[in-house]
């Protein structure tokens, strides 16, 4: 009889699963990364703003609803998996940016200066900030699974519509944040939203 | 100060960034709960304790952002100038 503990069909949170799709996650948001620094560098006007906010887009749904996808969230275990996957997926795009991305002097002078003038102010942000999404994604995507919708198209097609409608009000109201910016506000606004409604449901 | 050193307070300090956001979360869930003791219904007593731990978490998160943008430029009062500095103020004026 084995004594290795084997991933069961739901709620998948063993160590494998977790740094497996944390390395997978990471590279996803690592070629993104390097796809919207080249829309940056070589667009302009209102195509560079609009391919930024697709990548920003595309960006929060991959870092908030594939790790609960690899979970397979259904309970709490699979929404923890997920977001040990979200944290395993910072960590490791940390190494990727000062392996990289960094030596490459990908980002503009801009980014550095939000830090102070220093390189290491938005890497604890993205650990934070990467974790929350995939805890918050875990949430929608197991309650989503309770109603029979596994489909990540189908979940997270609401908090896309959401981040969009906020992103237009800031941009309606004003605001001084550039269009990615908003998308990003607007997504992270909408997905928690979209997990306090779910659990109010469930409750 | 060594150069070497005021480098390392300025990356240990944005990676204490997470550490800090927690503790202060905690802090605020802690203040929260004693209010919220008061309350009667669960569900204003889980807001008011959400709220404070959220709240609590974001304003320090806030504030050390801000004093770490300004740490740089803080330490560069006290650093010990560059090797090439210090040679040309060592160096006899001609």
């Amino acid at each position: 009889m084995s004594a290795t503990v084997t991933p069961t069909g739901f709620d998948r949170s063993d160590f494998r699963t977790v740094v497996t799709g944390g390395v997978k996650l990471s590279l996803i948001i690592g070629a993104m990364v390097v796809l919207y620094l080249v829309v940056s560098r070589y667009l302009s006007g209102v195509a560079m703003a609009g391919g930024e906010v697709v990548l920003v887009l595309a960006g929060g749904v991959a870092m908030a609803f594939l790790p609960a996808q690899w979970s397979a969230a259904r309970t709490v275990e699979g929404i923890a998996g997920a977001a040990a996957t979200g944290l395993c997926s910072t960590v490791a795009f940390a190494v990727i940016d000062l392996a990289i991305l960094r030596p490459a002097h990908a980002y503009p002078w801009t980014w550095d200066d939000f830090g102070g003038g220093t390189t290491w102010w938005y890497l604890p942000m993205w650990w934070m900030l990467g974790t929350f999404l995939s805890w918050q994604g875990g949430i929608v995507s197991a309650t989503q699974a309770g109603r029979g919708e596994e489909r990540i198209g189908r979940i997270a097609a609401p908090v896309v519509i959401g981040a969009v409608i906020i992103a237009a009000i800031l941009g309606l109201a004003k605001v001084a944040v550039v269009a990615p910016v908003a998308a990003g506000i607007g997504f992270v606004v909408s997905l928690v939203v979209r997990a306090i409604i779910a659990l109010a449901r469930g409750a | 100060m060594p150069r070497w050193l005021a480098h390392l307070l300025v990356i240990v300090g944005w990676l204490l960034t997470p550490v800090l956001a927690w503790g202060a979360s905690y802090v605020g869930l802690w203040v929260g709960a004693l209010v919220a003791v008061r309350l009667e219904r669960p569900l204003p007593m889980l807001s008011v304790a959400g709220v404070c731990a959220a709240g609590s978490g974001l304003v320090v998160l806030a504030i050390w952002v801000r004093f770490m943008r300004r740490v740089p430029h803080l330490l560069s009062h006290h650093m010990a100038p560059r090797a090439s500095q210090s040679h040309e103020a060592a160096a006899p004026a001609d």
